[in-house]
């Protein structure tokens, strides 16, 4: 069922087995999974079905690192951001579970196949092809056996799309309302939790809903899946209405939080026209299936490199460079000169988990009087080393297998920072540990501390790759449902 | 016979011991299409200092050949094979062999 908050009178009290907080990727995927489970799902929307003003003005936040971005790339609307997503899809790699002792806090404390395993249910979710995510699976269909001559060094990897880009809120929305057990009330913002005495147990959520009204909710279990940010930013507002910690009590909530920033650099003079149409933005169709082949080095290369996990794509260039016409010329002399003009090189880099980059309660506040969340990215240089890596390695390996010439922009280690892209992807600020003083939430996604408080969605990632997040949070999502139905 | 045309029997013609039907030991190319990466040459360590040290490497580094398909297989293998070896130069931030940068030395003087 799929109702209104319109329809709900002020002071109503709505009970559920699991409360659901949040109608976006993670939110759908539990409540589908939770369906014919014997447990009564309640899911809250913040939204409705579609983007609308009011609704949208929630998400206002604030930030100082050139990040003005926030009020728009999250939609607060039943499918969440999927209602604008571009589809790219991939898996995390191992490596990204790993504890690396070059990366300060990485390391999950669940092994690959814990996420491996929820990955064919969350592609078929996503509306993605069952086709492994590997070279191998795709380089007979491109008929291009010998143009990626790369050792092994270079890892490719095809990136999938959903096609057209899956919004969940459109695709399993009419799924839901016909789900006896699930009820869906749009509209429902949560402004804070409240537990029971002893603070260990979550009582019951604090709804605004249309017109003003005030709701609660009571459910056995609440699991808050309102995105990576606002996951941070509700146990915070929970602490600061309540005084109970919410998984605080270590002053980790809202720390680590990731991004993927990009960086477009140097420039690349190809040698090989079909190499540049395997490794162009923005891909190609391979039967029905949109890819594009992305670049990274081997696990082995980032260890002994001590880099961060990364991809490299090509992508067009704004300008022209003095000497291109010079080495394009020595290519011509050694006749494997292509047609094509010089490329960019798309470097989109892991984000190492810094404690200083958090989301806290800003100064704003938004209209149900709530704090608006305020965050602060850092960098170190770990992720300028890389930089400087990756653009050795791929210069060299692209002259080694004769595939063209790269040149290497001149700059200090940090300089990348200030014309960084960004993905618009959230990840961390609930991070999952065993270790409570290490981490907001457990191996299950329980955040510590509490019985009955679990958080879903890329807010869990302790370290976030280079990878698309939604694919990857459906599967953990997915996962944490499993988790849930063998609750009592 | 236009400017490259000139150029391409000039090389040839650099040939110590060869006679005027010589081959040539490098495709055609003018050093006006390289000239922009004249500057950076002083950068690299270990370069020849003059055209005629750097067209004795590249003698060395060439076999002499009729066929100008071979010519410019054998320069582009010499160039994979310095990156092969880790011979590489920059020259205005191009990761390029040394053989090229021998090559520019060689054309641009």
């Amino acid at each position: 069922m799929i109702q209104d908050s319109s329809e709900l009178s002020t002071g109503a009290v709505l009970k559920a087995d699991v409360c659901i907080v949040g109608g976006g990727p993670a939110g759908i995927s539990i409540a589908r999974a939770l369906a014919g489970s014997g447990k009564k799902v309640l899911l809250l929307e913040s939204g409705g079905r579609d983007v609308e003003g009011a609704s949208q003005a929630l998400a206002g936040a604030t930030q100082d690192v050139g990040y003005d971005r926030l009020s728009s790339n999250r939609l607060r609307r039943l499918g969440g951001t999927t209602g604008h997503w571009a589809g790219q899809s991939i898996p995390l790699d191992p490596i990204d579970l790993r504890a690396r002792d070059w990366v300060p806090g990485s390391g999950w404390p669940i092994p690959y196949s814990e996420l491996e395993r929820w990955l064919p249910a969350a592609v078929d979710a996503c509306g993605l092809g069952a086709e492994p995510f590997t070279w191998e699976a795709w380089s007979g269909a491109v008929r291009l056996p010998d143009a990626l001559p790369f050792s092994d060094r270079i890892v490719v990897q095809p990136l999938r799309f959903s096609t057209p880009p899956r919004d969940f809120g459109k695709h399993f929305g009419a799924e839901l309302g016909a789900k006896e057990d699930v009820q869906v009330v749009l509209h429902a913002s949560v402004t804070h939790l409240e537990t029971g005495k002893e603070g260990v147990r979550v009582a019951r959520a604090h709804v605004r809903g249309a017109g003003d009204r005030t709701l609660k909710v009571e459910a056995k279990t609440f699991v808050l899946a309102t995105g990576a940010l606002e996951n941070s930013r509700l146990l915070l507002l929970s602490q600061a209405a309540t005084g109970k910690p919410f998984g605080n009590t270590h002053d980790l909530v809202g720390r680590y939080v990731m991004e993927h920033p990009n960086f477009d650099a140097d420039r690349v003079m190809l040698t090989r026209h079909d190499a540049a149409g395997l490794l162009r933005k923005p891909g190609r169709r391979v039967q029905k299936t949109r890819l594009r082949f992305d670049l990274r080095l081997s696990d082995a290369e980032q260890e002994r490199l001590k880099i961060l996990n990364h991809s490299m794509f090509l992508t067009d260039l704004d300008r022209s460079s003095a000497t291109d016409g010079a080495v394009k010329a020595l290519l011509e002399a050694e006749g494997v000169a292509s047609k094509d003009a010089a490329l960019a090189v798309r470097f989109r880099l892991e984000h190492a988990p810094y404690a200083e980059s958090r989301v806290t309660l800003g100064t704003a506040k938004d209209a149900h009087g709530s704090p608006q969340l305020h965050l602060h990215y850092a960098f170190g240089d770990l992720e300028g080393q890389t930089l400087a890596a990756l653009e050795e390695a791929l210069a060299a390996e692209l002259g080694r297998v004769g595939l063209g010439r790269v040149r290497i922009e001149a700059r200090p280690l940090r300089a990348w920072e200030k014309k960084a892209g960004w993905q618009d992807h959230h990840l961390g600020g609930t991070r999952m540990s065993a270790d409570p003083t290490t981490g907001v939430v457990d191996p299950d996604c329980r955040v510590h501390g509490m019985q009955n408080l679990y958080c879903a969605g890329s807010s869990v990632f302790p370290t976030g790759g280079h990878a698309n997040p939604t694919l990857n949070l459906v599967a953990m999502s997915l996962r944490l449902a499993d988790h849930l139905r063998s609750q009592p | 016979m236009n400017r490259r045309g000139f150029l391409f029997g000039a090389a040839a013609a650099l040939l110590v011991g060869c006679g005027s039907d010589a081959p040539p030991f490098l495709p055609p190319l003018e050093a006006r299409e390289v000239q922009s990466l004249a500057a950076s040459l002083a950068n690299v360590p270990d370069l020849p200092a003059d055209r005629a040290a750097a067209e004795a490497e590249l003698k060395a580094l060439l076999a002499p050949s009729t066929s100008e398909d071979a010519l410019r297989s054998g320069l582009e293998a010499a160039c994979r094979a310095d990156f092969e070896a880790g011979r590489t130069v920059r020259l205005d931030g191009w990761m390029l062999a040394r053989t090229e940068a021998l090559v520019v030395r060689y054309l641009v003087g």
